[in-house]
C-alpha cells in the first residue's frame, strides 16, 4: 500500500475515522498497532513477526533497565538490545556484503575459500524502525528516557505506519511521549496534514516520478552517454531524491498530523544550504540528529584532538552511508560527504539550523549566498553519482565522463536530449524545467514555514484554487510513470 | 472536529463538481460504442447465447490475434467462442468472466501470456477499468485482487481520463477508426471473437522489435506458484461442471524463445509439476518465424494464426476432441 495511491487514501480515511471515535487513549494506541500492522502486511507478511520481535526485545530491556541499578548488567541489557537490533540488520542487510568482500579478500591474498551467501529479502522498513526502537533502548539506558510499561503504546511507537517504512525516524522523546498522553482533535494540526499530504502527492508523482525516466535512460547507458547529459541526469537525480524522499516525509508528517501526532521535521529546503554542513542540518534531519545523538557523541562528539575528532566525524558519515545501503557506493558516498564537512566540525562551529543570513525574509539571496548555495549544490550532485550509481564502476566512469567533456564542444550536440527519454513523455523538454524551476522558486519564497503549502496569509478561495489546481496538475503529468518511493530499498 | 469534517466535505464537493464536468466531456468523447474494448460486449454476449458444446478461448491478445475459430468450426464438432482480449486484464479475471457461463460438455482452453506468470496475474488497474467502463457488470466477475489493483491505480486512471479529455483524445480516436488507420475497434472481429481485420494488411514484426527486458514481467517462484494454483482451482470448478479444461502456450517468435529461454524454462517447469489439467503442448512448439507475426510478439498474422490453430486442433483431436464432442471426463 504506497502512500501514492488512493488505496493509501482510503486507509488513512478509515483509520481516522476510527481513530477518533475512540476517545480512550489505549484504544486509540491499539488502532494504530493494528493499523500498521496490517500496513506493514499488506508489504510483506512473513516480516511482520520481525517488527514483532524487535518491539518485544527492545520493551522487555526498557522495563528491566528500569528495574535494573547494577552498571555492569545495564551494559549487559543494552548489549542484548544491540546484538538483537543490529544482528538482525546484519543478517538482513549486510551479511551478503560482508560474505562477498571477504571472499574478495581472501582470494587476493592467496587463500581458497567459497564465497557463503544468504538468499534474502530485505525487510521493508527494517532500517528505520531498528533505529526508532534502538535509539528508545540506549535513552533509557543513559536515562533520558523513562521507560514505558504501556506495551501498547510501544508498539505502536515502533510500527507507527506513517513512519514505518521510511522514516522520519521518531525520538520516544516526541513520539511515544505523545502516544502515552491523551490526544485531542486540533483542527489547525489536521488541516495542515491534508495540505502537507497533498504537497508531497505533487513533489512525488509529479516532479520525482517525472525525473526517474531520464535519470534511469542515462544512469543506464552511461557508457554511451555523453559527459553533459550526464551531469543533467545527476542534477535531475538531484531533484528526484529530493522531491521523492522529502515527499515521502510530508506525507508521512501529514498523516501522523491527522492523527493529532506531530512528528520531527526531516527536510528543511536542503538546497538551499550554503554550505555541505548546513545541508545535512537540512537533509533527513531525523537520521543525522540520530546518528550525531547516538554514534557521534558517543563516540566523543567534539571533544579530543583533531585526529579524534576528524576521525569521529568520518566515522560517523561512513556509518551513515553504509546505513543507506550494502555497497561501496554508499561508504564512498558516506566518505565524501563526511570530507566535506569535517573542516567546519573541526572549526568547533556551533549547529545552526540555517545560515543566518537566509533566515532573513527577502525576495532574492545576497550574490555570496546565492554562488555559496551553487557551490554546495554542485558538490552534492557529484557525491549523489555515488549513490545513483549502480556500480563504483559506472560511478567512477559517469564522473570521468562529465569532466572529460566538459569542455568538448561536440558533447553538447543533442544535450537535451535526455530531457525527452520517450516519445509521448508528458513533461519533455522545457516543461520539466519550467517546472522545477517554478518549484525552486516556491520553496524560496516560503522557505521559512515548514512546508510550502502554508498559505494562511491567502484568502481562502486563492487557497482551495491552488490546492485544487495542484491536484489536477497533478493527475494530468504526474500518473504517467509511477515509480515506488526510493528509500524503500534502504 | 466538526468543522474539519464540513470543510472537507466541501472540498470534496468541490472535487465532485469539476470531476462531474470531466466526465461529462470523457463520455462524450470516447468512442464506447466503437472503439476496442467494446468487443467485450459482443463476446459476453457470445458466450452466453453460443450453444454448448462449445470450444472456449481464455487468454489475452494472443487468442485475439492467434485463432482462426472457422477453422475450430470446420474440423470439430463444437462451437468457438475467443474470449481473448487483452494481456492487461490478468488471468484472474480472465478466469472469473467465464467461469458462470459454462455448461457441461465445453471445452475450456487457457492460453495466458506469460506476463501472467508475474506482475500481470491480477490485471493492470487501467485495462480493467477500460473493462469495466464499457461492461460495468463485468465488476461482479472482479477478484479482491483487482479490485486493489483498480484502487491503487485510481490515480493513474483517473490522470488518464483527464489527459484523454483535455487533449481530446476522443477525436482523433474516432476519425481513426472512421479511416480504419488500425485494426483494433470492435468491427475488426468476426463473429467468433477473432480479430480478422488485419488479415490482408502486410505490417510484418520487424527485426529488432520492442521486445521486454522480461517477458514474464518479474515473476518469481512465488508468483509462478499463485498463477498455477488459480488454473488448478479453476480446473477444478471445471471439473465439477463436466467441463473439460487444456492449457497451451502463447506464439511468440523463434528468436524471443532464445532470448528468454531461462525465463520460460521457469514457467513451464512449475507448470508440469502443478498443473493439475492437461497441457497441449510445449513452449518450444509455439513459435513461430518472424514473419508470421503482425505488431506484436503475441500477435500473429492470418497465416500464423491458421497454422496454430492447425496445431491446437490436432492436440485436441488426439486427447479425443474432434468431430464428435466428447463426454466430460472428470479430470484428477
Amino acid at each position: 500500500m504506497a502512500f501514492t495511491t488512493p488505496t493509501y487514501l482510503l486507509f488513512l480515511a478509515l483509520t481516522f475515522a476510527l481513530y477518533w471515535a475512540s476517545k480512550k487513549r489505549t484504544a486509540q494506541n491499539l488502532l494504530l498497532v493494528v493499523a500498521s500492522y496490517v500496513f506493514y502486511a499488506t508489504w510483506d507478511s512473513r516480516f511482520g513477526l520481525l517488527l514483532l520481535g524487535t518491539s518485544l526485545l527492545d520493551y522487555s530491556v526498557g522495563i528491566s533497565l528500569a528495574r535494573t541499578e547494577g552498571a555492569r548488567a545495564r551494559r549487559a541489557l543494552l548489549m542484548l538490545s544491540l546484538c538483537g537490533n543490529l544482528g538482525a540488520l546484519a543478517l538482513f542487510k549486510y551479511f551478503n556484503f560482508f560474505a562477498e568482500n571477504f571472499h574478495l579478500l581472501t582470494q587476493a591474498i592467496g587463500w581458497r575459500t567459497d564465497p557463503l551467501l544468504l538468499k534474502i529479502m530485505l525487510p521493508v522498513g527494517i532500517s528505520f524502525y531498528t533505529l526508532k526502537s534502538l535509539g528508545y533502548t540506549i535513552d533509557v539506558y543513559k536515562r533520558r528516557t523513562k521507560a514505558t510499561t504501556d506495551l501498547i503504546a510501544y508498539l505502536a511507537y515502533v510500527a507507527f505506519f506513517p513512519q514505518l517504512l521510511a522514516g522520519p525516524i521518531d525520538r520516544a522523546g516526541n513520539l511515544l511521549r505523545q502516544l502515552l498522553e491523551e490526544r485531542r482533535f486540533v483542527y489547525p494540526l489536521a488541516v495542515d496534514g491534508c495540505r502537507q499530504i497533498l504537497w508531497g502527492l505533487f513533489k512525488k508523482m509529479l516532479l520525482a516520478d517525472n525525473l526517474a525516466p531520464i535519470v534511469q535512460l542515462a544512469y543506464g547507458e552511461a557508457a554511451t552517454r555523453p559527459g553533459p547529459q550526464l551531469l543533467l541526469a545527476t542534477v535531475c537525480f538531484a531533484f528526484q531524491i529530493y522531491c521523492d524522499f522529502s515527499a515521502y516525509s510530508d506525507i508521512a508528517i501529514g498523516s501522523a498530523k491527522l492523527l493529532g501526532i506531530e512528528s520531527l521535521p526531516n527536510f528543511a529546503y536542503p538546497y538551499f544550504s550554503q554550505s555541505p554542513a548546513e545541508f545535512w542540518r537540512r537533509w533527513h534531519i531525523s537520521l543525522t540528529t540520530w546518528f550525531r545523538d547516538y554514534v557521534y557523541f558517543s563516540m566523543g562528539g567534539v571533544r579530543g584532538r583533531a585526529a579524534r575528532r576528524a576521525f569521529n566525524v568520518m566515522s560517523t558519515f561512513i556509518l551513515s552511508g553504509l546505513w543507506h545501503g550494502a555497497s561501496w557506493n554508499f561508504l564512498i558516498w558516506g566518505g565524501i560527504n563526511g570530507a566535506a564537512v569535517l573542516p567546519a566540525m573541526l572549526r568547533h562551529r556551533p549547529t545552526r539550523m540555517q545560515s543566518e543570513q537566509e533566515q532573513r525574509p527577502g525576495l532574492l539571496p545576497s550574490p555570496r549566498a546565492l554562488l555559496k548555495m551553487l557551490l554546495t549544490f554542485s558538490f552534492l550532485c557529484l557525491a549523489w553519482v555515488f549513490f545513483r550509481a549502480q556500480t563504483l564502476p559506472d560511478a567512477v566512469l559517469i564522473i570521468k565522463k562529465i569532466f572529460s567533456d566538459a569542455l568538448n564542444p561536440a558533447a553538447y550536440r543533442q544535450f537535451t536530449s535526455i530531457l525527452h527519454p520517450y516519445a509521448d513523455y508528458p513533461l519533455a523538454g522545457k516543461k520539466i524545467i519550467l517546472f522545477l524551476s517554478a518549484f525552486v522558486l516556491v520553496e524560496w519564497i516560503q522557505r521559512l514555514r515548514p512546508h510550502p503549502l502554508m498559505l494562511d496569509h491567502c484568502p481562502k478561495p486563492v487557497r482551495w484554487l491552488i490546492y485544487n489546481g495542484l491536484i489536477f496538475l497533478v493527475l494530468y503529468f504526474g500518473t504517467y510513470f509511477v515509480t515506488g518511493f526510493y528509500y524503500y530499498q534502504f | 472536529m466538526h468543522l474539519f469534517l464540513l470543510n472537507l466535505c466541501k472540498f470534496l464537493l468541490v472535487q465532485l463538481l469539476l470531476w462531474a464536468v470531466v466526465l461529462l466531456v470523457y463520455t462524450k468523447q470516447k468512442p464506447f460504442d466503437v472503439d476496442f474494448n467494446a468487443a467485450t460486449l459482443d463476446k459476453q454476449l457470445l458466450l452466453r447465447q453460443e450453444p454448448s458444446p462449445r470450444i472456449i478461448l481464455v487468454g489475452g491478445s494472443n487468442l485475439v490475434f492467434g485463432i482462426t475459430s472457422p477453422e475450430i468450426e470446420r474440423r470439430t464438432a463444437y462451437h468457438p467462442v475467443n474470449m481473448g482480449l487483452n494481456v492487461g486484464d490478468g488471468l484472474a479475471f480472465m478466469l472469473k468472466h467465464v467461469e458462470k457461463w459454462l455448461r457441461p460438455g465445453d471445452i475450456v482452453v487457457v492460453s495466458p501470456e506469460y506476463e501472467n506468470f508475474g506482475d500481470f496475474y491480477d490485471g493492470l488497474g487501467p485495462f480493467l477499468f477500460a473493462e469495466a467502463e464499457h461492461n460495468p457488470s463485468v465488476i461482479l466477475n472482479f477478484t479482491r485482487g483487482n479490485f486493489l489493483e483498480v484502487t491503487n491505480k485510481g490515480f493513474i486512471i483517473a490522470g488518464g481520463i483527464f489527459r484523454y479529455t483535455v487533449q481530446q483524445k476522443g477525436k482523433t480516436e474516432r476519425q481513426w477508426i472512421a479511416n480504419k488507420s488500425h485494426v483494433y475497434h470492435r468491427d475488426a472481429f468476426n463473429r467468433y471473437g477473432d480479430l480478422v481485420e488485419h488479415y490482408p494488411l502486410t505490417n510484418r514484426l520487424k527485426e529488432g522489435y520492442p521486445a521486454p527486458g522480461s517477458i514474464n514481467a518479474h515473476a518469481t517462484t512465488e508468483t509462478i506458484i499463485r498463477t498455477i494454483d488459480g488454473l488448478n482451482r479453476f480446473g477444478d470448478t471445471c471439473a465439477q461442471r463436466g467441463v473439460r479444461v487444456f492449457y497451451t502456450f502463447p506464439p511468440i517468435p523463434t528468436d524471443l524463445l532464445e532470448r528468454q529461454r531461462p525465463a520460460i524454462q521457469q514457467v513451464e517447469a512449475e507448470l508440469q509439476r502443478r498443473l493439475r489439467f492437461p497441457m497441449l503442448d510445449r513452449a518450444s512448439e509455439v513459435v513461430f518465424p518472424l514473419d508470421n507475426f503482425f505488431d506484436g510478439f503475441y500477435h500473429l498474422t492470418a497465416e500464423g494464426a491458421m497454422k496454430r490453430t492447425t496445431r491446437l486442433l490436432d492436440r485436441l483431436e488426439e486427447r479425443g476432441i474432434g468431430r464428435t464432442p466428447s463426454a466430460a471426463e472428470p479430470q484428477p
